[in-house]
C-alpha cells in the first residue's frame, strides 16, 4: 500500500473536487414537467410491462457501476501492487557491452554510450521505490544484485566495452524474479535476447572494413622465404579502398592498396622475407570506418637462425634422411654412428636437434630429439607395445603443427611399434584406427618426437611431402616456440610463467591455476611471456569475421537517435487515471439513474 | 336552438328512428315492435275467431275460401324507455373538454331521436354514482328541457360504473335501451360493472369517446403524469420505445372494450373528438344499426 506516498495536496484537492462534483451533480436535477392526463390506467399497464425487465437490469447495472467506482477509488488511493510478490518493484537492465557495441553511430557516439544514455534516462523516469539490477553481457559486473536507482546509475556508468566474442545474458539473472526486464543491445554478437526480456535496440548500420585473419608462415618447399596472409572484409554497404600496411619492429614496411566491394571478403598474400624477426603490426585504413577495433592486428616473426642437427644412424652411407637434411638451407647436419654416440659427444657438438634413425639412446637426451623406428627403452615416457606385422591404415591429425601443409596420403606402414599409455601431454599426429598411435610428440623443455616406424617398415622417406614434414619438424623443434594467437581478454598459457610484458614493457599481473598461467590482455598487441623454458610470444588481435560483421544484427528494429526510454506508468499517473475513470463512471451513474425523475 | 345541436343537424335527425334488436314491452303507443299483438300495421299471424274479437280484423277472403272465421293478428307498436348515461367524471374534461362535449352532443342527438319517436328518454350523468338525473320524458316538446339539462352538466369525481348501475337499476326500471357514453378509463372490470344491466335484460349501446391526446400523446423525456380523476402521479421517462408501447397498449385497451360489448351482443361506437361529430355519429349509428 502506497497511500502515504501520494502528494498530500493532490489527495485532499481530489477528494474535495469529488465531493463538490457529487453535490453539484445531484443539485442539477432538471425541473419536473407535469402532464395532466385523463387517466393513468393505460400508462400503468405499459410501465408495469416495460419496467419489470428494465428495473432488474438497471438495478444490477447501478450496483455494478457503484462497485466499480468504489474499487477504482480504492485502487487510486492505495494502489495495491498486483504483480508477483517476489519480483515486485524490481527492474533488471542488461547492458550489452560486447566488442561490436564500440561501433560509432551516425551521431558520433558509440552504441554502448547510446545504450547507457538510454538506460540512464530510463532510470531517471523510474519511481523512487523501484529496485534495479544492472548487469552486462561480459560479466564485468562481478556480483549483480538489486540496488537503489542512484547506485544503479553509478554501476551503469562503470560499464565498459568487453573483449569476449561470446556475450551472454547471465542465466542467474534470467532466473531472478522481476517486474520488468530490458536488454540494451545492438543484437550483433548477443543475438536476439531471451523472450522474457524487452529489447531496446541501439543498432544502426555503419561502414566498416576490418582484418579478419592474419598469419605468417614459411613458404612450403622454400623455408628461407616467409609470407604473410591477411584476410580483409568489407562489412559495410559501399565499396571501400583500403590501404593495407605491415610494419615490423625494425622499421620495415610493406603497403598495398586494395578495393573491396560491399560485403566482400578478400585474402592478400605478402612476401615478408625481408622483414627482421620481431613484432609485426598489420593495419587496414579506409576512408569511412565506424569501427576501429578490427583495423589492426599483431603477430610475431620468429628468427631465421641456422639449426644444428646431429643425425645418429646405424648406417649413414645409404641414409636417405641425411640427403634430405643436407638439402635444407637452414640445416647444418652432422652424422655419427650409433656406436659413437654418447651424451658426452652430444654435449660437445652442441646440436640444436638430435635425430636418431633406427637407434634408441640409452638415456633421455637433454635436448630436442626425434627418433625414427622406436624400440623399447626404459626412459621412454610412453609404452611401446606389440610390433605390427601387417599393413595398417594411417590416420593423420591435421590440427597438429607438424602436419601443416602435409598430406602423407600414400603413406604405407607395414611394421614397427605402436605407442600406448597416451596422456594429455603426449600428442599423437599419426595413428592407426586398429592399432593405436604411430607417431607422437612429447612437449616440455626438450620436446621429443617418436615415430614407431622407419624407412624400412614404411615408405615415408619416399613421399613428396616428407621434406615439408621434416621442415615443420625442424621449425617446431628448433625454432622459437610458435606464436600464440589470441583475442583480447583472459589468456591462458601452459606452465608457469615468470612474467608477462606488453609491447611497451609494461608488466601484467598473472595468476596460476592448475598448471596454467592466466593474464588479462586488455588490448590488442604483442605480449612476451617469460617462462623457464624461454620466451613465449602471444599476439593479441581482435580479428574474427563475426567481430567485423558489425551490421549482422538479429534485431530488426533500427532505433533513431532521439529514442526515448521505455516508459513505466508511474503510481501517481495511474492514480490520476483511476480517479478520472471513477469520476466518469460517477457521471454515467448519475446520468442513468439519479438525474432521472422517473422510476 | 342550442350550442349542442344545430338546426340543420336536427333537421337531418327528423327522419331517423331508433332500432331495437328485441321487441319492446312498453305499454304506451310508440314506434317499436311490441311483444304483444294488436293494432298495428305489420301482419303477425292468424288465429281462429273468438266471440268478442274485433270483427274489423276478420280475414274475409279466407272465410270465402274455407267458410271459417279467421282473425288476422298485427304486431303492436309500443314505446320503449331509453336510459342515456353520460360519463361526467373528471377524465371527460381532458382534451379541452372535447370528450365531454362530444358525449353531451351524442346524448342530445339520441334524446332527440327518442323523443321524436315517442320513447321515454331518461338522462343520467354519473361519475362515482349518478350525479344528476333527468327522469323519463316523452314527446318532442321535452327536448328543450333535455338540452337544458345537458348544458348544465359539469364533470367531477372519479368513474365508478358498478355503483352507478346498482343504484340506478336497483329500484326496478322497465327494460329498455341503455345508452352508455364514456371514455371507459375505469379501474374496475367491465364484466363486473355491467353485470346488473345484463341481469335486468336491458339492451345496451356503448359509445366510446376518445381524444387524440390519448391515442398518441405528444409527450417526451422526463414527465410526471398526473391522473385527472385520482390525482395520482407517476414519474415516467418517456422514450420513443415507451410511447410506442403506450400507443399499442391504448389500441389494445380500446379493442378489449369493443370486444366486451360485441361479445355481449351489444352495440359499440367509438368516436374521436377530432372527427366531424355529425358525420361520425350519423354514419356510426347507422352502421351499428341503432338508427334507421
Amino acid at each position: 500500500m502506497t497511500a502515504l506516498s501520494l502528494p498530500i495536496v493532490f489527495f485532499w484537492v481530489s477528494t474535495l473536487l469529488a465531493v463538490v462534483a457529487v453535490i453539484l451533480l445531484f443539485l442539477l436535477k432538471p425541473p419536473v414537467l407535469q402532464a395532466l392526463v385523463s387517466s393513468n390506467v393505460v400508462w400503468k399497464q405499459v410501465i408495469r410491462v416495460s419496467q419489470a425487465l428494465n428495473d432488474r437490469w438497471r438495478w444490477w447495472l447501478s450496483l455494478l457501476l457503484a462497485t466499480l467506482i468504489i474499487l477504482l477509488l480504492l485502487f487510486a488511493i492505495y494502489r495495491p501492487d498486483l504483480s508477483e510478490g517476489e519480483g515486485r518493484n524490481k527492474v533488471i537492465l542488461v547492458i550489452d557491452n560486447s566488442p561490436t557495441m564500440a561501433a560509432r553511430m551516425s551521431n558520433g557516439i558509440s552504441r554502448l554510450d547510446m545504450a547507457k544514455n538510454l538506460a540512464q534516462d530510463f532510470l531517471s523516469e523510474l519511481p523512487g521505490d523501484r529496485s534495479v539490477l544492472i548487469v552486462d553481457t561480459q560479466r564485468s559486473v562481478a556480483i549483480p544484485e538489486f540496488t537503489n536507482i542512484a547506485l544503479a546509475k553509478t554501476i551503469l556508468d562503470g560499464i565498459e566495452i568487453g573483449t569476449s566474442l561470446d556475450p551472454v545474458v547471465p542465466s542467474k539473472v534470467s532466473r531472478e524474479a522481476a517486474e520488468h526486464r530490458f536488454v540494451f543491445t545492438d543484437g550483433v554478437l548477443l543475438g536476439a535476447p531471451p523472450d522474457s526480456y524487452e529489447t531496446v535496440s541501439v543498432f544502426e548500420p555503419i561502414s566498416n572494413v576490418g582484418i579478419t585473419h592474419v598469419d605468417f608462415a614459411l613458404v612450403p618447399g622454400n623455408p628461407g622465404e616467409r609470407q604473410a596472409f591477411v584476410e580483409l572484409k568489407n562489412a559495410g554497404f559501399e565499396t571501400q579502398v583500403v590501404e593495407l600496411d605491415l610494419n615490423s619492429e625494425a622499421g620495415e614496411s610493406l603497403k598495398r592498396k586494395i578495393e573491396i566491394k560491399a560485403g566482400e571478403k578478400i585474402g592478400q598474400i605478402l612476401n615478408i622475407s625481408s622483414f627482421s624477426s620481431g613484432a609485426v603490426r598489420v593495419s587496414a585504413t579506409s576512408g569511412q570506418d565506424g569501427f576501429r577495433f578490427d583495423d589492426k592486428a599483431f603477430d610475431y616473426l620468429s628468427s631465421k637462425k641456422e639449426i644444428k642437427v646431429l643425425l645418429v644412424s646405424q648406417n649413414s652411407a645409404d641414409d636417405k634422411l641425411l640427403e634430405l637434411l643436407e638439402l635444407m638451407p637452414r640445416v647444418d647436419v652432422q652424422v655419427i654412428n650409433a656406436v659413437a654416440y654418447s651424451s658426452t659427444v652430444a654435449d660437445e657438438l652442441q646440436p640444436d636437434l638430435l635425430i636418431f634413425n633406427r637407434v634408441v639412446p640409452e638415456s633421455r637426451p637433454n635436448r630436442p630429439t626425434v627418433i625414427f623406428g622406436v624400440k623399447s627403452a626404459k626412459w621412454l615416457p610412453v609404452q611401446v607395445t606389440d610390433a605390427m606385422s601387417t599393413q595398417v591404415e594411417v590416420v593423420k591429425n591435421s590440427a597438429h603443427p607438424l602436419m601443416r601443409n602435409v598430406s602423407l596420403r600414400d603413406l604405407i606402414v607395414e611394421g614397427g611399434v605402436v605407442f600406448g599409455g597416451v596422456t594429455d601431454a603426449i600428442a599423437p599426429f599419426l595413428s592407426s584406427k586398429s592399432e593405436g598411435a604411430l607417431a607422437v610428440t612429447l612437449g616440455g623443455v626438450n620436446p621429443i618426437i617418436l615415430f614407431g616406424f622407419d624407412a624400412e617398415t614404411s615408405n615415408i622417406e619416399l613421399l613428396a611431402d616428407f621434406p615439408i614434414l621434416l621442415a615443420n619438424l625442424l621449425t617446431w623443434m628448433g625454432d622459437e616456440p610458435a606464436v600464440i594467437r589470441a583475442s583480447p581478454g583472459i589468456i591462458a598459457i601452459p606452465g608457469d610463467a615468470v612474467r608477462v610484458n606488453g609491447m611497451d614493457g609494461k608488466e601484467y599481473s598473472t595468476w596460476t591455476v592448475a598448471d596454467q598461467t592466466y593474464f588479462n590482455a586488455i588490448e590488442a598487441g604483442l605480449y612476451t611471456i617469460t617462462t623457464e623454458d624461454g620466451p613465449l610470444r602471444v599476439a593479441v588481435s581482435q580479428v574474427a569475421e563475426k567481430f567485423s560483421d558489425v551490421n549482422q544484427s538479429r534485431i530488426s528494429r533500427v532505433v533513431a537517435a532521439d529514442l526515448t526510454a521505455p516508459n513505466l506508468s508511474g503510481g501517481f499517473s495511474l492514480a490520476v487515471i483511476l480517479c478520472l475513470l471513477a469520476f466518469s463512471l460517477l457521471v454515467l451513474d448519475w446520468t442513468l439513474f439519479h438525474r432521472r425523475v422517473t422510476q | 336552438m342550442s350550442s349542442l345541436l344545430s338546426k340543420e343537424f336536427l333537421r337531418r335527425l327528423d327522419g331517423l328512428t331508433l332500432l331495437l334488436r328485441r321487441p319492446v314491452s312498453g305499454h304506451l303507443r310508440g314506434q317499436h315492435r311490441s311483444k304483444r299483438t294488436g293494432v298495428g300495421m305489420i301482419f303477425s299471424d292468424y288465429r281462429p275467431y273468438s266471440p268478442g274479437d274485433d270483427v274489423r280484423n276478420l280475414d274475409w277472403a279466407t272465410y270465402m275460401r274455407l267458410d271459417r272465421l279467421v282473425l288476422r293478428l298485427f304486431e303492436e307498436e309500443a314505446d320503449t324507455p331509453i336510459y342515456i348515461f353520460i360519463d361526467s367524471s373528471n377524465s371527460m374534461l381532458q382534451a379541452d373538454g372535447g370528450k365531454f362535449l362530444v358525449a353531451k352532443k351524442l346524448a342530445a342527438m339520441l334524446s332527440y331521436i327518442g323523443l321524436l319517436n315517442h320513447d321515454r328518454v331518461s338522462l343520467a350523468a354519473f361519475s362515482d354514482g349518478v350525479v344528476r338525473e333527468l327522469p323519463g320524458r316523452r314527446g318532442k316538446n321535452q327536448m328543450w328541457r333535455t338540452l337544458h339539462f345537458l348544458e348544465a352538466l359539469k364533470p367531477s369525481g372519479v368513474t365508478n360504473y358498478a355503483d352507478t348501475f346498482k343504484r340506478y337499476f336497483g329500484g326496478g326500471r322497465t327494460r329498455g335501451l341503455v345508452v352508455f357514453i364514456s371514455d371507459f378509463l375505469q379501474q374496475e372490470s367491465l364484466e363486473l360493472s355491467f353485470k346488473p344491466i345484463r341481469q335486468y335484460g336491458h339492451e345496451v349501446f356503448a359509445s366510446h369517446v376518445i381524444s387524440p391526446s390519448e391515442v398518441s400523446p405528444e409527450l417526451g423525456g422526463e414527465v410526471v403524469l398526473v391522473d385527472s380523476e385520482t390525482n395520482e402521479s407517476m414519474n415516467v421517462h418517456l422514450t420513443e420505445t415507451l410511447l410506442r408501447q403506450y400507443r399499442t397498449a391504448f389500441v389494445d385497451h380500446c379493442s378489449s372494450i369493443e370486444n366486451f360489448f360485441r361479445r355481449s351482443g351489444w352495440g359499440y361506437l367509438r368516436i374521436n373528438t377530432d372527427d366531424n361529430f355529425e358525420e361520425a355519429a350519423l354514419i356510426g349509428l347507422k352502421k351499428e344499426r341503432l338508427t334507421l
